[in-house]
């Protein structure tokens, strides 16, 4: 064996393990509740809480509106970019990674401090937490659906679709969305495993939410936690693991070709 | 009345005008091609008949109505692109049904219209297949077959076959005029070739920089160039720069040899550029023609003509020469006899 290849082994595990023995410790951890013996004991009674389906569904809803208004908002954006204004592309790229910047307690209170007073007092509506999510989410959204439009040639196909009398509407449901949708889909799973995790905006804006239970959780209980922060693990994991079998290899028209 | 007709229309995009001042008329069923050099403002003109640019001046009426700023998806005017430009995600019977699935036609009348649309386009069996799996050949088909569904009042084709093999290309140009015909609908044909050109079209519009050069039948464009320009980019022209011996009995001089010309001199030049196609010229002494004698430059061999280069003190002409397999080829640095008619020399702008 060459000695680059030894020393990536080594990185390799040395990674390896850094990330998995922690989460290791966490599941053995979480599997201890019962003196002596290992068992399922702490996840039964999270799946028996009556908190954790409410709250655990609630953070659900929130994923899946925050990817509704995200696929409504940066589908035509990224589209319109593309076709209309590439010179702005810079600024708008810009713009999509702010969030990256701004951390979620910043954006909390200028949120809660913005919409708490007319004009739009909707600081107690759920609308409030899924449009900061949406804001949360975007570099993910917004990025994949770009990537998406750049393996179609969205100038010309929109112009074939123009001449044979689609407008604006048309081309974007029937031309646009079918040859992004594998981007669309990869991005709408990242923003479900980050609205399942989040915990600060939920918090601050006071709605049930699967991150603020489980921090709940993490001040009464011992073991309940660690089983709690295994199975978000798992919920992301599933994510990734549908985006990958979604998203395989194959060329974007071969791909919803197959899907048809 | 035309039928298409566009008149006094300009194109400015910033500072820099793409088209100037082009006036046309269409007649129904005719196929008219632009050709040009690229940036010349054959494909922007292209573009506001379709809908995808305004004019910055000047008018398009077609059929009498004026469509001059109204959206592409109002105009019914099919558009053929380069690069084919079908929709990834359908069918080919999707892709061909798309125009009137959007006019919201019903299911049968679709249905028939795709199956005769394949027909015309000789692909019967592939509506089912995903453009992916055709060749570019058979995608241009498609899209030619998804431009005519909705049976436009006026078909554009931009640049159509040069994403495409030579022999294809060929193939389909004659295939597309076949259903041109056939349909006897009006079309507008873009490219820079002027073979296609030549070989396509009713009338031919050849455009540099901007504006119409000269329009005409393609036999006049090759034979009766209006400018310098269209002599030099339509077809290979030997331009000769001769002194004027005799105006009166067409006498000439060049390169210190002398012949003569038919074409009518005027008395007060002392010297005229005098246009020949290399077909023209034939090797040898020919009885009753005129001769001169050069040094062979260059040979090349194209297949079915033989192109050479001779040289005639300081300047060259080209000479083509139709191949037979007893042709026996003249080495380079030879000297050669050319012989041409008299008639078969003209001077530009005489017609």
């Amino acid at each position: 064996m060459r000695r680059g290849s030894l020393w990536s082994w080594l990185w390799i595990m040395l990674g390896i393990i850094y990330f998995f023995v922690p989460l290791l410790a966490s599941f053995l951890f979480s599997l201890k509740e019962k003196l002596g013996v290992l068992s399922f004991v702490a996840y039964e009674n999270i799946f028996k809480d009556p908190n954790f389906a409410k709250n655990f569904s609630a953070s659900v809803l929130w994923a899946l509106s925050t990817i509704v208004v995200g696929v409504v908002i940066f589908v035509p954006t990224a589209y319109w970019v593309r076709l209309r204004l590439p010179r702005v592309r810079p600024i708008v790229e810009f713009v999509t990674l702010l969030p990256f910047v701004v951390p979620a307690i910043v954006l909390v209170y200028g949120l809660v401090a913005t919409f708490s007073r007319p004009p739009l007092p909707i600081v107690n509506s759920p609308l409030l937490l899924i449009f900061g999510y949406t804001i949360m989410s975007m570099p993910y959204m917004y990025r994949a659906v770009d990537t998406g439009l750049r393996a179609v040639d969205v100038p010309v196909l929109t112009e074939a679709a123009q001449s044979l009398g689609a407008g604006w509407a048309t081309i974007l449901l029937r031309v646009v969305f079918p040859n992004i949708r594998t981007a669309v889909l990869s991005g709408s799973f990242l923003t479900f495993a980050i609205v399942m995790g989040e915990y600060t905006l939920a918090q601050w804006l006071a709605k049930p939410a699967f991150g603020p239970y489980m921090n709940l959780l993490g001040q009464v209980k011992a073991y309940e936690p660690a089983a709690c922060a295994i199975i978000s693990f798992a919920l992301t994991w599933a994510a990734m693991g549908i985006m990958q079998f979604v998203g395989r290899g194959a060329p974007a028209g071969a791909q919803v070709a197959g899907a048809h | 009345m035309a039928f298409l007709r566009l008149s006094h229309l300009s194109k400015a995009f910033a500072q820099t005008a793409a088209v100037q001042d082009f006036n046309l008329e269409i007649e129904k069923g005719e196929l008219v091609t632009f050709l040009g050099p690229s940036g010349c403002g054959k494909t922007t003109t292209l573009r506001m008949v379709a809908g995808f640019e305004i004019p910055t001046n000047g008018r398009i009426e077609l059929n009498g109505v004026d469509i001059t700023t109204q959206p592409p998806n109002k105009r019914n005017v099919g558009m053929v692109f380069q690069s084919y430009a079908l929709f990834p995600n359908m069918t080919v019977g999707d892709n061909i049904g798309f125009g009137l699935r959007v006019s919201h036609r019903p299911q049968k009348e679709m249905r028939e219209r795709i199956e005769e649309m394949l027909g015309t386009i000789r692909m019967p069996d592939l509506a089912k297949r995903f453009p992916y799996q055709l060749s570019g050949g058979q995608q241009q088909r498609v899209a030619l077959a998804r431009a005519l569904a909705i049976k436009p009042q006026v078909l554009l084709l931009d640049e159509p076959l040069s994403a495409l093999d030579a022999k294809i290309r060929v193939e389909l140009r004659f295939e597309i005029r076949r259903i041109q015909r056939e349909l006897g609908i009006t079309t507008i044909y873009v490219t820079h070739d002027q073979e296609e050109a030549l070989s396509l079209s009713d009338r031919v519009v050849v455009m540099n920089a901007g504006r119409i050069e000269q329009m005409g039948a393609p036999f006049e464009i090759y034979n009766y160039p209006a400018t310098p320009f269209v002599a030099g980019f339509v077809g290979t022209l030997n331009q000769l720069r001769c002194r004027v011996v005799d105006a009166a009995k067409g006498r000439l001089v060049f390169d210190g040899q002398e012949f003569v010309t038919t074409t009518p001199l005027q008395p007060s030049d002392s010297s005229v550029t005098v246009m020949i196609r290399p077909e023209q010229l034939h090797l040898g002494t020919l009885e009753g023609e005129n001769h001169l004698t050069g040094k062979v430059d260059a040979v090349a061999f194209l297949g079915s003509v033989v192109r050479m280069v001779i040289r005639l003190g300081e300047s060259v002409v080209t000479l083509d020469v139709l191949n037979t397999r007893g042709l026996a080829l003249p080495k380079v640095g030879s000297e050669v006899p050319l012989s041409f008619p008299a008639q078969s020399s003209w001077i530009l702008g005489e017609r």
